[in-house]
């Protein structure tokens, strides 16, 4: 008799690996990883990477323009601002600031609104209509308005901007969570495993779940970009972090006081910003395309 | 000989709702006498709206019987959802594009049953997925697929293994080879056939096919307006329907046939 592995083949694509084939058909997709990954790393080993401490002041450069520059200096490769801090190094330190304070504010948001949203889904009638029709009111505001409120009556802070940001993201996760869950448990499938005995715990974790990880990771990513966004506004405005702090917006706004003489003080935390928000944007449409994909080739 | 499964005076009404908005429904099913044998294939016919598919769910326990009893065995299994229903009643839903969850691999749908409904280690659970998927014509390598790899006729004999993965006692089919091309329908009929051979099932399906009905039920009954209009051996039934109902069917299936 044959060897029932016989035809059996070595290799199965596992759903994260299927996901890497299609993401590697777009080559703006790699493209824009590629710079995301750059800012990772720059955020986790800046302090590595950074010849100075952030807060050094050095008195006798001050407003030194970048290197490639005829007045600029190789000891500061991106210049220095108006109190002699080097560029490249407060770029480093902002970078894991932003960055950081916004995954870790999406990831909060993400997990307290997939809960709500989960309970709103699975539960029917009043229950289920109150917590959907609150949110709704505040999915309303924009974000940055209910962050400025929230900030008004906390005090600023990045921790406190971090706070009002994630609870200002929390109610379209709700949203989006309960209709895709609304939407499932009416299919056949979830009848079935009900059938099976499984509670509703189960039914989320082993049969929704898995479906709704592309709509997580493409909400998500989009939520750090604006996250990131609105983190830097709040400095921006000296509602979020405080001038002390190696903040993207508080960069921007400091070197508004020497924007004619030294442009390259709000050029470069500019760049940084745009080009971190652009390269997870992209990330996130390339992987959106990619996990739709993954399912019908 | 003690049938199977007997069903005695089911009927179900439907709850009582805020009816200011929503248009009242009068709809009564039941009551409901039915029963099957061992090995035997029961198949439900009846037109749209019939109760056809409501008398699937209540017997599978999908829905909540206002009265009446369910036997299995000689032993009533009166609450809504338990493991002894569970185990001995599977239910395959009609082919659809929802029937299987595109999320989750082929082997971890089967295994969910298993893990929520016995107590197998891992590794014994891999082995009766595995016996279960060739017992049902797939390669073991189909444990790693998803729902988008496999053709329509493989994703019913995924449903059909789902159903079959506890080895119950009776299948209740709700359309079962609805939405399926003719060659693969063959296959199913063929399979089920087969397996009822093999595993001894009691089959319940109901379908509107009425060809395949003749072809495979041993008896079938007629519903109309949420009561069984006509049981009867579906050779008996085929040869001289008596209800009016059942007439309309039998004759529109008939006049086809004539071409």
């Amino acid at each position: 008799m044959l060897d029932a592995n016989l035809y059996e083949e070595e290799l199965h694509p596992t759903p994260l690996g299927a996901t890497w084939r299609e993401f590697k058909q777009r080559h703006v997709a790699v493209f824009g990883l590629v710079i995301l990954t750059l800012f990772i790393i720059v955020a986790i080993a800046g302090p590595l990477l950074s010849p100075y401490a952030p807060t050094t002041q050095h008195t006798n450069t001050l407003l030194i323009p970048p290197a490639w520059d005829d007045n600029g200096s190789i000891l500061h490769v991106l210049g220095t601002d108006a109190l002699g801090r080097d560029m490249l190094t407060r770029l480093f330190y902002g970078t894991q600031v932003t960055l950081f304070s916004s995954i870790l504010t999406v990831f909060i948001a993400l997990g307290l609104g997939v809960a709500m949203g989960v309970v709103a889904g699975m539960s029917k009638g009043l229950r289920s209509s109150f917590i959907n029709h609150v949110l709704d009111i505040l999915m309303l505001t924009p974000t940055l308005l209910i962050a400025i409120i929230i900030v008004a009556i906390l005090g600023t802070g990045l921790t406190n901007a971090m706070l009002a940001i994630g609870l200002a993201l929390v109610p379209r996760f709700v949203h989006l969570t309960r209709d895709f869950v609304r939407e499932e448990m009416n299919k056949d499938y979830i009848k079935t495993a009900r059938l099976d005995g499984a509670n509703l715990t189960q039914v989320f974790l082993y049969n929704i779940l898995p479906n709704m990880v592309e709509l997580l990771i493409v909400q998500g990513t989009f939520a750090i970009s604006v996250a990131i966004l609105d983190i830097s506004a709040l400095g921006f405005l000296n509602l979020g972090a405080q001038t002390l702090m190696p903040e993207l917006g508080v960069m921007i706004a400091e070197g508004l006081s020497t924007v004619y003489i030294a442009p390259w003080n709000i050029l470069l935390p500019g760049l940084t910003i745009f080009l971190m928000v652009l390269s997870i944007n992209i990330v996130g449409d390339g992987l959106r395309s990619a996990l739709r994909n993954r399912l019908t080739h | 000989m003690t049938p199977l499964l007997r069903i005695q005076q089911l009927t179900y009404n439907p709850p009582k709702r805020w009816e200011y908005f929503s248009p009242r429904s009068d709809f009564v099913l039941g009551p409901v006498d039915l029963h099957v044998n061992e090995s035997e294939t029961l198949a439900i016919i009846g037109s749209n709206d019939s109760g056809k598919s409501l008398l699937a769910k209540l017997i599978v326990g999908a829905v909540k019987p206002s009265s009446g009893e369910i036997i299995l065995n000689g032993q009533p299994i009166g609450t809504h959802q338990s493991k002894a229903r569970a185990n001995n009643i599977r239910m395959v839903f009609r082919h659809s594009a929802e029937s299987l969850n595109p999320g989750i691999s082929v082997g971890s749908m089967l295994d969910e049953p298993l893990r929520l409904n016995t107590q197998l280690s891992p590794a014994m659970r891999l082995e009766k997925v595995m016996q279960t998927l060739s017992l049902v014509g797939l390669m073991p390598d189909y444990y790693y697929f998803y729902k988008h790899m496999l053709s329509d006729g493989q994703q019913q004999r995924v449903a059909l293994a789902r159903a079959l993965i506890l080895d119950p006692q009776v299948i209740v089919a709700d359309e079962p080879f609805a939405a399926l091309d003719p060659s693969v329908r063959s296959q199913t009929v063929n399979l089920l056939l087969k397996l009822q051979a093999e595993l001894g099932l009691a089959f319940i399906f109901i379908s509107h096919n009425l060809g395949i009905v003749r072809h495979m039920a041993d008896r079938t009954i007629v519903m109309s307006g949420g009561q069984i209009v006509e049981s009867n051996l579906t050779q008996t039934l085929f040869t001289a329907p008596q209800h009016p109902s059942a007439q309309k069917l039998i004759y529109a299936h008939n006049s086809m046939l004539k071409f």
